[in-house]
């Protein structure tokens, strides 16, 4: 816990309770999803309104699933897993979901075990990986769906 | 002769203010920056008063009360923090509005109220305001100014909509959630007339005025896929070719 980041905290309750520590500035020039993605110039978010929101595959419904969070990602390498063990040779990666079920937030696996999240327009952190889960004001939810790809050197 | 007049009901406040230990002061300000949203101001300020130990509500609000009067001249007068800092610790010492000789070093009180005006600390002063204080008008204000116009009051309720929209959201993945609150929403029903507002704070602090500004104009100027800071400038070059900035 670090009281510089008292104000990830209040937001994420579950935080102060975990190990996590800043990885960079806050910045609005993209968010979580982008960060999974390894896109640090716009934000990914599956909705048909116009740059410079990026979504990877055709959305013009603005469907905001969980279903197609996991196609847009299938569609970048991902398959679906069951857990969030580190797999040597695999990039993990992770959904969070809200209350109603919808897509919160992503995370990607280090490769010491340990989560890093791009927290909407505010710093990345590292994390452990429950530091985030939490309603809606308090969180991001619940971890709902672990995917991975092989990482090709 | 300074320029600004504070009313005597806040010298209490500036006295609490100017007394904090350094510590503490750090703490305060720290806490005030991120305060919870969505309760009261008594909420608030028992959330406050909890973390920092020896300072009782009253003395609390009364430090809060004069940081929000500063902070509705800031909006209202479209400051620059720099100078507004400077105009209020020069009252404070040529007025002689503290009694405390300790005070009387114009490099302490500078230091302290920018420690309290930072950008992040404005936000939720901001947000607190709006929930304590009925009127827009300032009432910390430079001698001889005039009433503030109704452009102005626009102005102060985009900046007002704008900065809590800003606080409640920017911990938010989902770009929908953001471009759906309330007062985003608020914001773009206010219309054209807040174009210079929203451009000139795209300038000053970049942050997801997109959709805002395409269902206000109907245009996007924007090619799909380009960047965040792309879009950016995108915008403030087509406010510039309009006059708009």
């Amino acid at each position: 816990m670090s009281g510089d980041l008292i104000h990830l905290e209040l937001r994420y309750r579950s935080l102060a309770q975990h190990y996590y520590r800043k990885t960079s500035e806050r910045t609005p020039d993209y968010n979580c999803v982008a960060y999974v993605a390894g896109d640090y110039q716009k934000p990914w978010w599956p909705v048909p309104y116009q740059s410079p929101y990026y979504w990877p595959i055709d959305n013009a419904e603005g469907d905001e699933s969980i279903k197609e969070f996991i196609e847009a990602f299938s569609f970048l390498g991902y398959e679906c897993c069951t857990d969030s063990d580190f797999e040597p040779g695999f990039q993990k990666i992770v959904i969070f979901t809200d209350e109603e079920g919808f897509p919160s937030h992503m995370a990607k696996q280090l490769t010491n075990g340990y989560w890093s999240s791009k927290c909407g327009d505010l710093e990345d952190i590292e994390h452990e990986l429950n530091a985030l889960v939490g309603n809606s004001g308090i969180g991001y939810g619940q971890v709902v769906q672990f995917m991975k790809k092989q990482i090709v050197q | 002769m300074s320029k600004l007049a504070i009313p005597e009901r806040y010298l209490p406040g500036i006295e609490l203010l100017l007394g904090l230990e350094p510590e503490k002061a750090k703490v305060l300000s720290s806490l005030i920056d991120q305060v919870i949203p969505c309760i009261t101001v008594d909420g608030v300020l028992n959330s406050l008063s909890d973390k920092i130990a020896n300072l009782d509500l009253i003395d609390l609000r009364k430090i809060l009360e004069f940081l929000l009067a500063i902070n509705d001249l800031r909006i209202a007068d479209h400051s620059n923090r720099h100078d507004l800092v400077l105009n209020i610790s020069e009252a404070i010492i040529e007025e002689k509005l503290t009694s405390n000789q300790d005070f009387q070093d114009i490099n302490f009180v500078q230091n302290r109220l920018t420690q309290f005006l930072g950008k992040e600390g404005t936000l939720s002063l901001n947000y607190l305001w709006r929930l304590s204080a009925p009127s827009h008008s300032p009432d910390v204000v430079y001698a001889g100014s005039p009433n503030i116009s109704p452009s102005d009051l626009l102005e102060l309720e985009f900046y007002r909509l704008a900065e809590n929209w800003k606080y409640e959201t920017s911990s938010l993945s989902s770009i929908t959630k953001k471009v759906r609150h309330p007062d985003y929403l608020k914001i773009i029903k206010m219309g054209g007339n807040v174009l210079p507002f929203i451009l000139r704070s795209l300038m000053k602090e970049p942050d997801h005025w997109f959709v805002a500004l395409k269902s206000i104009t109907n245009e996007d100027p924007i090619p799909y896929g380009a960047s965040f800071q792309d879009s950016v400038n995108g915008w403030i070059a087509w406010g510039r070719e309009r006059g708009l900035i």
